[in-house]
């Protein structure tokens, strides 16, 4: 390999040669990148202002539409669709300007809206989105239609539940609930996985926004999905419902630690008192964070006497559980001696003089 | 004056009132709205609490400021009760939640200008 | 000795090639992985409006931890800023960490703070609590203040960590700009999966030049000065490019102290922050993974692209060269401290794909670049440099790095599109074309200047960190 001596390229070594292959290609791919960056630039400024001016007719005509009484609806919907609505994109636009005026309006005009839709044939334009094979456009197809409460042909969405895909599953579950007319949770019954958090978020929002009779919890409260159970505890207590107390109280030996806990904290909110002495039964075996949280229920609903009887089952290395039972017990008596277990050096040694204290409290000397 | 930064809400009732037979000034953010009303008068002001640069409470306070007799129609998503008194002490005649209803809104606008 | 010469510059070529195949390799996964991830959040989030739903709802409450050390100036400012969040329940635990300034003070008189009594968790050793305080004022009934002594800031966030009352913790740099509805999009990733997520984060931005006010971005400009515009483009590859493929593949090994949520029960269960560490934001999340890959915990840590957290780069040399020090030694103690992971197929991708990367490019990458300069002084001064050779070695890798940049002004069209004017897009442009002659070499120089510090022992946190706290964020 002479390093020294190029004449041309044709006798460059190997190395030299990759080089500036790759150096060219590089090149190459820059000014392709940035022939791309100026491109979509552009595009997004075209498409801009096409939907500035779009979104405009749009809200003029449904104006017109919802407001004119002299506006001939029919033979201007038929114009307006012919005229205007060719692209999908156009399509796109239509149904988000039709969704923001049902999410502001309500009344009359909610009736109007629903007639728009039709007449501008965005529900055939959803029903082919549903079709579609990409995910996206199917998870918007749905969430347009459970905003607008508009029913397709169930058998179109029920496999949606059981979609690998979250967002889709989530979106039907949107659907349903929006759309049915009874028994809007149904769905839960044959859930084969966990809630998530925000779908249980979601569902919420749409029960408080329900019209129909709320369901009973309690049906779901044996459910083999502890999320959906956690879920279903939160819910009796949102929408006060006392008769399923007596099913809460049962959670607290539930196999779950996280439907336990939901379960606690639920009892504490509505005040059964009744619960405190299971509660306290279980104290003992309960994981660390369970048995705060049955120190701050006894805080909202017990006594201090409940507090005392758990001062033996608070072990001497559990500081933190000390701390708790140290800010709870001020609240009941200022006069408890365990003004000194703040300080975190000896916080154990003091704990076991208070123990042998409260347990003569509690005998009585 | 109609105060609002939502382009669908503003010309809906740009539309309904001029239809109605209103003379409808539009601001679409606060500071605009604070410049329009000291330059001019005003008969009746419809306003959102979620706005550009300038929290709701401060324009109502600045309205009332301004001209304390031009009655003040809220027209706010929100729906938590504390806000909704918190806008009535301010002084505010009226109090409409989104979603809305046109004709309603239309028929309140009429009362409070009645009032007047 | 000719020849010899001649074979050593061979091998180096040789070698200069494979190092060069798997910086492409790299190249190559993060951009495909990073457009995916892109396009499929773009997709996710392009109906529906979430943050009206979750604005309304039973959300799990925050606890937003900001250690502050010496930051008199824009304190209360800052604390003001981060009241007006947008989100149902959370507090501000700002954790003085023992200032010599008038910080206390002026939170105290402004807030009209009042010392509450000192009972606070012990989950984590710390230095000592000299008081906690909260506001007589109802409007700041958010607000609470830890005096401590001052530790650095692994320290403060331990003691912000025991002190705290939600169990969600989210970190963040006192002097960052935050989103109005930052938390609401951090939150997210909590929300959304079964599993356990240990922590969640997001995308930092250049505040450099922005328009400000009340703490809010009005406008986004592009910094004036070059060196905080290489550093822009420095972001952009390192978010939008790598952490964006990184999440993907579940292998993120970073979250930015200046952002950041947590759990913090796995955070207590991990042991806190090490202080005995600069790099305490990324030895913290790769030992959370680790112990929850140890104790086979299914986990996932997400990651959120939209811009929500701004900050200030430097725009002095030497500060930057400070930051990017302490930055190497970060990166290189907490590959140490974890090296076992290192290639250990026990680890999935964190073994195989996370900490090897973090090992090729973050840290020797500065360093086998730094040797092959010397090297090839070297052959300068014997005389042994054919210039027409010179040139391709040169030409390939500087349009290597103008492609990586110019990709990531891609990405930045492509997904959020932050600079508005079309002269931004070009400035960027132009400072790819710079940036591998006159910034480079300076964070490069800096990262190996970090190596040696390391090895000649410099105690790492020492003034160092404490300047840190202050005048420079982390990345």
């Amino acid at each position: 390999m002479e390093f020294n001596s190029f004449e041309g390229a044709e006798h460059w070594p190997f190395i030299l040669k990759i080089n500036l292959v790759l150096s060219l290609f590089f090149l190459v791919l820059t000014l392709a990148f940035v022939a791309l960056v100026i491109y979509l630039r552009i595009r997004k400024n075209r498409m801009e202002a096409y939907r500035t001016r779009f979104d405009r007719k749009l809200i003029e005509f449904f104006n017109h539409f919802l407001f004119d009484e002299d506006f001939k609806r029919a033979a201007e919907l038929g114009d307006f669709k012919f005229r205007y609505l060719k692209t999908a994109y156009d399509h796109k636009l239509a149904i988000k300007q039709v969704l923001i005026f049902d999410e502001n309006l309500k009344g009359e005009s909610s009736e109007a809206i629903k007639e728009l839709f039709n007449g501008l044939g965005l529900y055939k334009y959803l029903l082919s989105d549903l079709k579609a094979k990409a995910w996206y456009r199917q998870a918007r197809a749905l969430y347009a239609l459970s905003k607008l409460g508009i029913k397709v042909p169930e058998a179109l969405v029920t496999p949606f539940l059981h979609s690998n895909r979250v967002e889709l599953r989530q979106q039907a579950m949107l659907y349903f609930l929006n759309t049915s007319q009874e028994n809007p949770l149904a769905f839960l019954d044959d859930l084969d996985r966990e809630l998530s958090l925000w779908q249980q978020v979601f569902i919420e929002n749409s029960l408080i926004n329900f019209d129909l009779e709320v369901p009973d919890f309690g049906r779901w409260l044996n459910h083999d999905k502890s999320s959906v159970v956690v879920f279903c505890i939160k819910m009796v207590v949102s929408f006060n419902q006392f008769q399923n107390i007596p099913l809460l109280i049962e959670a607290l030996d539930h196999t779950d630690e996280g439907v336990r806990a939901q379960a606690i904290n639920s009892l504490k909110i509505m005040e059964v008192t009744d619960a405190l002495q299971l509660m306290t039964a279980n104290f003992p075996y309960e994981s660390p964070s369970n048995k705060r949280a049955i120190l701050y229920a006894i805080e909202k609903i017990g006594t201090a006497k409940d507090l005392r009887t758990l001062v033996s089952a608070i072990g001497r290395e559990e500081e933190n559980l000390q701390i708790d039972y140290y800010k709870i017990a001020t609240r009941f008596e200022n006069e408890i001696p365990v003004r000194k277990l703040i300080n975190p050096d000896n916080i154990t040694n003091d704990w076991a003089d208070y123990q042998y204290y409260s347990k003569r409290v509690l005998q009585g000397a | 004056m109609v105060i609002e930064d939502n382009p669908m809400v503003v010309k809906s009732l740009e539309f309904k009132l001029s239809k109605d037979g209103y003379d409808v000034v539009v601001a679409e953010d606060g500071r605009t709205a604070m410049k329009l009303l000291s330059e001019s008068a005003f008969d009746l002001i419809l306003t959102d609490l979620m706005l550009p640069f300038v929290s709701g409470n401060e324009i109502i306070e600045f309205i009332k400021s301004e001209c304390p007799d031009v009655p003040i129609i809220v027209l706010s998503t929100s729906t938590q009760e504390d806000i909704i008194t918190e806008a009535f002490t301010m002084g505010v005649d009226d109090f409409i939640t989104k979603p809305f209803s046109p004709n309603e809104l239309s028929l309140r606008v009429k009362r409070s200008l009645a009032k007047v | 000795m000719n020849i010899s010469i001649q074979d050593i510059i061979h091998v180096f070529s040789v070698l200069f090639l494979i190092y060069g195949l798997i910086i492409i390799s790299g190249y190559i996964f993060s951009a495909f992985f990073s457009i995916i991830e892109i396009r499929d959040y773009k997709r996710k989030n392009n109906f529906q409006d979430e943050v009206a739903l979750l604005q309304s709802a039973n959300l799990p409450s925050i606890s937003v931890l900001a250690p502050a050390y010496n930051e008199e100036a824009n304190v209360v400012e800052n604390i003001r800023s981060l009241l007006t969040l947008n989100y149902p329940s959370f507090e501000i635990v700002i954790i003085n960490d023992g200032s010599k300034d008038n910080s206390l003070q002026k939170m105290i008189d402004t807030f009209q703070l009042e010392p509450e009594e000192l009972v606070h968790y012990h989950y984590i050793p710390t230095k000592k609590v000299r008081g906690i305080y909260k506001s007589k004022i109802k409007a700041y009934k958010n607000l609470r203040v830890i005096d401590k002594a001052n530790g650095g800031k692994a320290d403060a966030l331990n003691t912000g960590i025991n002190c705290c009352n939600h169990d969600l913790i989210c970190c963040i740099d006192v002097d960052c700009i935050l989103e109005r509805n930052a938390l609401l999009k951090l939150i997210r990733p909590f929300l959304n999966d079964t599993k356990r997520v240990i922590a969640s984060g997001g995308i930092i931005r250049v505040a450099n030049n922005c328009v400000i006010e009340d703490g809010r971005i009005l406008e986004v400009r592009l910094p004036g000065t070059f060196i905080a515009r290489a550093q822009i483009l420095e972001y952009f590859r390192a978010f939008l490019m790598g952490r964006m493929a990184w999440s993907r593949v579940d292998g993120l090994l970073l979250i930015s102290g200046a952002f950041g949520m947590f759990d913090k029960k796995t955070v207590i269960e991990a042991g806190g922050y090490d202080h005995s560490t600069v790099g305490e934001d990324m030895e913290l999340l790769v030992r959370m993974r680790r112990i929850m890959r140890e104790q086979n915990i299914p986990y996932t840590v997400g990651f959120v692209p939209d811009p929500l957290c701004w900050t200030e780069v430097p725009e002095n040399k030497q500060i930057l060269m400070r930051q990017r020090n302490r930055w190497a030694r970060g990166t290189v103690e907490t590959l140490l401290k974890h090296k076992k992971m290192l290639f250990n197929p026990k680890y999935g991708v964190l073994g195989l794909l996370s900490t090897p990367y973090w090992m090729f490019f973050e840290w020797l990458a500065p360093v086998l670049e730094f040797v092959g300069i010397v090297f090839f002084i070297i052959l300068v001064l014997l005389g042994q440099v054919n210039f027409q050779v010179f040139a391709i070695f040169f030409l390939v890798v500087y349009s290597f790095s103008v492609l990586f940049s110019i990709t990531a002004i891609y990405f930045e069209e492509y997904s959020f599109q932050q600079y508005k004017k079309p002269k931004y897009m070009f400035q960027l442009m132009r400072t790819a074309l710079l940036e591998p002659l006159f910034y480079h070499p300076i964070v490069m120089w800096a990262a190996v200047k970090g190596n040696i510090d390391l090895i000649r022992g410099k105690k790492s946190w020492g003034q160092m960190t404490r300047t840190g706290l202050g005048s420079t964020t982390k990345k």
